[in-house]
């Protein structure tokens, strides 16, 4: 399928969370660590909202298909053009057409977002 | 106000105690699988102003200042609950009848005194269980009172009584 869109194909910045611990009763957040990937990034319609977890998403939120099986969890973070999308959702679609679609949500709580 | 610090360091001992894992309540972090103990700071408030202790002291080696300390306590409500899987249903409420004889032993004197604040159970044990989209998840809470001091110290310009006398000019 994504043989059909290489051009829309483009460099992001995934940055993954090595698991956090507990120390004394509060979370330690993992370390994160930047990489940078090739992915279709397509923003989802208000009609493909119906097909999504009720108020989990909204119209400007991100899918984004990458070639192979599921590398990614969720809470890590994509970086497109310098704004952050936190994936929720996986969809694997390996046995379909060798690709996987995450859903980011906006992250609006970063410098110089309203 | 009692330092959240002193809160930790006091459920720590007591966790210790219980041998569970425990967690600040309501974080972003995952939660142990087994049972745990839970902590959540409900309330702190200080004493009416009224009841505040004002002592004035002087500082040695510096005769332009004094020292003022107010001095009141503060109370805060720490809520515990242990929670774990319904199937541990009979060991849930044992830890938590003994977290409750807990707080009533010389261990947690000790470890509340090393934080200089007196803790006291305010409350009866409540089944606060829970459903959880497909099982039940047992909780079995009750809410501790602590008390501890809240010190306010500042330096004040001292006032020279004879210098002050001496400046005063009689009026005729």
């Amino acid at each position: 399928m994504l043989h059909h869109f290489v051009s829309l194909v483009r460099t992001v910045t995934v940055t993954k969370f090595v698991p956090g611990t507990r120390v004394d009763g509060d979370w330690v957040p993992g370390a994160p660590t930047n990489i940078d990937d090739k992915m279709i990034c397509i923003p989802i319609t208000p009609a493909q909202l119906k097909h999504l977890p009720e108020g989990k998403y909204k119209a400007g939120d991100m899918r984004f298909y990458r070639r192979g099986g599921p590398v990614y969890n969720d809470g890590d973070v994509i970086t497109v053009k310098a704004v952050k999308y936190q994936l929720g959702d996986i969809s694997d679609r390996e046995l379909d057409g060798n690709y996987t679609m995450y859903l980011g949500k906006r992250d609006y709580d970063q410098p110089g977002e309203n | 106000m009692i330092s959240p610090e002193k809160i930790k360091q006091v459920t720590k001992t007591l966790a210790t105690a219980l041998n569970v894992p425990f967690v600040r309540a309501e974080d972003d972090g995952d939660r142990p699988r087994c049972m745990f103990l839970s902590y959540k700071t409900l309330n702190q408030e200080n004493e009416q102003i009224l009841g505040q202790i004002d002592t004035y002291s002087p500082i040695v080696g510096n005769d332009t200042k004094v020292r003022h300390k107010k001095e009141r306590k503060s109370s805060l409500t720490v809520s515990y609950t242990l929670i774990g899987p319904a199937e541990e249903y009979y060991s849930i409420w044992e830890s938590a009848n003994a977290a409750i004889r807990w707080f009533e032993s010389e261990q947690c004197d000790d470890a509340c005194a090393a934080q200089d604040v007196s803790a006291g159970v305010k409350g009866p044990v409540q089944d606060r269980t829970a459903f959880l989209e497909t099982k039940y998840e047992t909780r079995l809470g009750f809410d501790v009172g602590f008390i501890g001091n809240e010190v306010v110290e500042e330096d004040l310009d001292a006032v020279d009584i004879t210098k002050t006398l001496q400046s005063i000019e009689e009026v005729s």
